[in-house]
């Protein structure tokens, strides 16, 4: 199939009519460099790649546009000192340079893979989407968002932007992944936020991708951790935890029972590089 | 619906240019068409860099950009680099240094590299890695390049200082 249209809006508003309005199959398009990959391509496109670029500090939200590239999240610097590099880190892990100018957060999280790496920092962050449809714009959990593998709530609706609240001064947070070059889809990554009260984890968030049909909130993790102190055994527990909510598939990149292990393994180191305790 | 052809408006290394173009097209298949045979297309997936051109001063792989995406914006690419007979610096070190066998990737590298040493100025040996990480050499390595962007960086500064 070929792409026969190319529609333009000027405001979400025009792309989600445009998206509605037309017959046949259509793809929203940002970067490209998910769709123009596939095999086979839309027969039209309605372009967003200009339309929503906005990155900001919303009083104590941040605030990063779908279209936004994965190098304007790199370079952003009040995020990255807010978040402990979380999202710095995650966008150094990224592909090559070339991609990062192309790629988008809304296109990472749009195409709904299960290896997104954008998903486990922001599911740590706690961050909602803000999705365009016809009846108007909403707002939901980023935990809501996604459904299955290439799955997620926007059937043709249009994901706008993304939101988290400003992270507690001193939170600490860790993205981690394994993958067979940088440049490749994750195995496994992990993503780990603790907010410490002296060695009292007073809070803890953790989530994983590529090991189930979602990328996943691991709550059974995060609650056992909870008012527990930070030591080595309690990161063991919570990695075995992390070990145990996952349902990782086997496949060119990983089996099952790698991907597994590496649950367990990725989110202890993540734990322990978050108390500065380096493997 | 009907195919047609759009006006794909660009400024191609300074100079504006009007190509018509199907919603179908790559950026990087119209360059080609258009005569910018610098513009190489290796894998189309985004993979091998070759196909690097500098959009609105970054570095991209225009393989997987719509050439309609591209409506209004300033391309570069490895025919602008050098002014008449006079090779860029980090052209000129490229061939000091002995940076290119095939040359296949070679007008991408220089591109990542232009790029890279208009950010910062004076890179380190872990930042021009980085900078190269997505254009794949299958013939020198890296060594020879990451010394060639090295000392264009250093001329290109003498020069300005």
């Amino acid at each position: 199939m070929a792409v026969k249209a190319f529609f333009n809006p000027t405001s979400v508003e025009e792309a989600v009519d445009m998206m509605a309005s037309q017959t046949g199959e259509g793809c929203y398009v940002a970067g490209g460099t998910d769709l123009l990959c596939e095999k086979e391509w839309p027969e039209f496109v309605v372009n967003v790649r200009d339309l929503l670029n906005h990155v900001a500090l919303d009083g104590d939200e941040f605030v990063i546009g779908a279209s936004a590239t994965v190098s304007q999240i790199e370079y952003w610097q009040e995020l990255t000192q807010a978040d402990d590099g979380l999202m710095h880190g995650c966008a150094k892990a990224f592909a090559s340079r070339q991609i990062r100018n192309m790629a988008t957060l809304g296109g990472n999280l749009a195409s709904a893979v299960p290896s997104a790496d954008f998903a486990p920092p922001l599911l740590v962050l706690e961050a909602g989407c803000v999705v365009q449809g016809k009846e108007g714009a909403r707002a939901l959990p980023l935990d809501a968002f996604f459904s299955g593998p290439h799955r997620s709530v926007l059937e043709k609706d249009l994901l706008v932007e993304v939101r988290f609240p400003k992270p507690a001064a001193g939170t600490k947070a860790c993205f981690l992944k394994i993958g067979r070059t940088p440049g490749d889809i994750a195995v496994v990554n992990v993503a780990v936020l603790l907010v410490l009260e002296g060695q009292t984890v007073k809070k803890a968030r953790i989530a994983l991708g590529a090991v189930a049909p979602t990328p996943i909130r691991v709550y059974q993790a995060e609650t056992f951790l909870e008012d527990k102190p930070a030591s080595e055994e309690n990161f063991q527990q919570a990695a075995e935890l992390a070990q145990q909510a996952a349902s990782p598939i086997s496949d060119q990149r990983g089996s099952h029972a790698y991907r597994s292990q590496m649950c367990m393994a990725l989110t202890r180191r993540a734990l322990r590089q978050c108390v500065g305790r380096d493997e | 619906m009907k195919v047609e052809k759009s006006t794909l408006k660009l400024t191609v290394n300074g100079q504006q240019k009007e190509f018509l173009v199907l919603a179908n097209d790559r950026l990087s298949d119209v360059l080609r068409k258009e005569g910018y045979f610098g513009v190489k297309t290796g894998c189309y997936t985004g993979d091998c860099g070759t196909c690097t051109v500098l959009f609105n001063g970054d570095p991209i792989v225009c393989c997987l950009m719509l050439a309609l995406q591209a409506q209004g914006g300033a391309v570069d690419t490895v025919e602008g680099m050098a002014v008449g007979a006079q090779l860029h610096p980090i052209q000129e070190a490229f061939l000091d240094e002995g940076a290119v066998q095939c040359g296949f990737c070679t007008p991408g590298m220089l591109l990542s590299a232009q790029a890279l040493i208009h950010k910062v100025p004076d890179p380190s040996k872990a930042q021009i890695q980085e900078a190269l990480s997505g254009n794949l050499c299958r013939c020198t390595g890296y060594e020879r390049p990451i010394r060639a962007i090295q000392k264009a960086a250093r001329r290109m500064k003498e020069e300005t200082a």
